[in-house]
């Protein structure tokens, strides 16, 4: 890896988004192939914020900044990258139940399994039944990820898997839970097929699914 | 104040509360609430919970005070809950007056929309007024809460905390980027919420009821939201500005929620960090209460806890009051025998030495209610005053009537 690739990587790390936009910047003029920056910079870059954070190194802040350096230097590079031999893990559709607006916990979702090869498409917040069942006929995902952070919404998430049954739907896609009040057995009573306790098990768990 | 005035900010202080209620739920909390207690005492923070046990609408229960505090009353009556919490949704109101967007939900309480913050950038700042607190947001709903709180004799009010409130109007992502790169935005502020909102805030509540002992929510500050060093350097100080303020006009506005130990992950656990934490928090309060709120506890040891609540008596040599959560996915998902077993645990450990109070926190919406009256039993019997240690197969745990039966009979009682 060249220096300056590592200073990408590093700049990731640290959640130092401007300085990785242009340290990407300086390593695509520099000629580096956008597919191996994915790899050897961005990915193992917030890769690394992971293995910190579950080292009790980093903390939310430190995770958070991380994700949204990976994420700006990602709408830069992902365009780049059309045509390259960028391998997917599988596609997961993501989005807050309806009612909710929050939304931290999902970005950190969706940068660890960005990071883990997956190709994420994000519904954002306040989503409701209707739009999860329409994307899901459209894009066809492997996984369909619902978060909810009140108790009041994560009912909406067993309302969704009813749908996905009574569309005829439900056994084309998985379906992980997560958010603060959801819990094993919650997901278990309301027939998802996983609940991801925080961000890097909802990628171990999203890997299991997929096997 | 007293140590016994600033532990009541968590239990609920007891006032002389006026005896207009002839029947209903409140007349039913009169009547009971002077009953002298024998027991460990037992609080929850139950609104959603309320808001689906008594079946009141969201778009009434979060606007209409009335309505709000007699759901709230009546609940707590029928589970036979110690201490009144009348807590809505408190990280809003602030936020909502002072021009945040919200998302009106039909079945949950309003929400911050955090797409859109106030502040999105630091000039932003420079628009913001001191709301009215008569007129502006649900100020005057929230305000009504706190007078009938009084007349049933919970003396206290609630406020969002001031890292919580700056997150509700600036974003969590764009916050942190201010603690780490623009400092002095993040100063201005921070001196403006405590200044400007939350210290005027505190004076209106105090100049309309009377009320002289507020708790501040401060979810955003729990760790792992922020490492204990971040909430030292960037909380805590802005914590203990109101709390100087308040105390200028006799006033407790203490923020208790700040560096609650939230380690989603057990293996994750540790002990170092959840004494600083504990440490944080009785600073953050300036009262000997050592505060486990939202955690997993029936995952933690609670060795830790025990060391630091013995050093802080010894320190201080004050009473020392234990606050001890009982998780809300235990309290949702259960079984009973769980949610008896890590009652039980909390006093064992910690009722023979300290003033320990059972914190049934933030209770989910579809909870079963016999989860919790499992909770509130288990408190009563394991927790009988003077401490004597009661073994668990002696505790046969009481089958209940449901809600509507006990409404209507609750005058008879």
């Amino acid at each position: 890896m060249t220096e300056i690739m590592d200073e990408l990587k590093k700049a990731i790390v640290e959640g130092d988004e401007d300085l990785a936009l242009e340290k990407l910047e300086e390593c695509l003029n520099a000629g580096e192939k956008p597919a191996e920056l994915l790899e050897k910079a961005v990915v193992a870059g917030i890769n690394e914020a992971g293995q910190l954070w579950q080292e009790n190194e980093y903390f939310l802040p430190d995770v958070i900044l991380s994700a949204e350096a990976f994420k700006a230097v990602m709408a830069e590079l992902g365009p780049k990258l059309a045509g390259a031999d960028v391998k997917s893990r599988g596609t997961v559709l993501i989005g807050t139940v309806e009612g909710d607006m929050h939304d931290l916990g999902k970005s950190i979702v969706i940068a660890m399994l960005s990071s883990a090869g997956y190709q994420v498409h994000d519904l954002g917040v306040d989503v409701p039944a209707d739009t999860f069942i329409e994307k899901t006929k459209e894009l066809k995902p492997d996984i369909l990820g619902l978060g909810a952070y009140m108790s009041t919404t994560m009912e909406y998430m067993r309302d969704i898997i009813q749908r996905l049954v009574d569309e005829g739907i439900r056994n084309q896609v998985k379906v992980l839970v997560g958010g603060v009040p959801t819990s094993a057995e919650f997901a278990a009573e309301i027939k998802a097929d996983a609940w991801g306790k925080d961000a890097l098990d909802a990628v171990e768990k999203a890997n299991q699914l997929l096997g | 104040m007293s140590d016994k005035d600033t532990v009541n900010i968590i239990t609920g202080g007891k006032s002389k509360a006026t005896a207009k209620f002839e029947s209903g739920p409140r007349a039913y909390w009169l009547r009971h609430s002077s009953d002298e207690k024998k027991w460990v005492a037992v609080a929850a923070q139950t609104h959603d919970h309320t808001m689906r046990v008594a079946g009141v609408p969201a778009k009434t229960f979060y606007y209409e005070a009335t309505p709000f505090v007699d759901a709230q009353v009546a609940v707590h009556s029928y589970y036979g809950l110690d201490d009144l919490t009348l807590i809505n949704d408190v990280y809003n109101f602030e936020a909502e007056a002072l021009g945040q967007k919200m998302i009106y939900g039909k079945d949950a309480m309003p929400t911050i929309d955090f797409r859109d913050p106030l502040i999105k950038k630091p000039a932003d700042l420079l628009q913001l007024k001191t709301p009215d607190f008569k007129k502006d947001g649900r100020f005057p709903y929230q305000m009504e809460v706190f007078r009938q709180s009084i007349e049933i004799g919970c003396n206290k009010a609630s406020f969002c905390g001031p890292f919580s409130l700056a997150v509700g109007i600036r974003s969590y992502p764009l916050l942190v980027r201010d603690m780490r790169k623009d400092p002095s935005f993040y100063n201005d502020l921070m001196t403006f919420l405590v200044d400007e909102v939350l210290f005027p805030y505190v004076k209106a509540i105090h100049d309309e009821t009377g009320i002289a002992i507020m708790s501040g929510a401060d979810a955003w500050a729990a760790f792992p939201n922020l490492s204990t060093e971040l909430i030292e350097e960037y909380v805590l100080p802005w914590n203990l500005r109101l709390l100087q303020k308040g105390a200028e006009i006799g006033v407790y506005a203490a923020t208790a929620g700040t560096a609650d130990y939230f380690e989603e992950r057990p293996e994750k656990f540790d002990a170092d960090i959840l004494k600083k934490c504990l440490e944080l928090g009785v600073r953050s309060q300036c009262a000997p209460v050592v505060f486990m709120g939202m955690g997993r506890w029936q995952d933690y040891p609670l060795e830790p806890v025990l060391e630091f609540a013995r050093e802080l008596k010894e320190k201080q040599d004050k009473p020392v009051m234990v606050m001890a959560g009982i998780n809300a996915r235990v309290l949702r998902d259960g079984p009973v025998s769980e949610i008896i077993r890590y009652v039980k645990r909390m006093i064992d450990t910690f009722a023979p030495e300290f003033n320990l109070n059972i914190f049934l926190a933030s209770i989910p919406a579809d909870t079963p209610p016999a989860h919790v009256h499992a909770a509130v039993q288990a408190t009563h019997y394991f927790g009988q005053l003077p401490y004597q240690f009661r073994d668990e197969a002696s505790f046969k745990l009481q089958e209940r009537e449901s809600f509507a039966e006990f409404m209507s009979k609750i005058d008879s009682l």
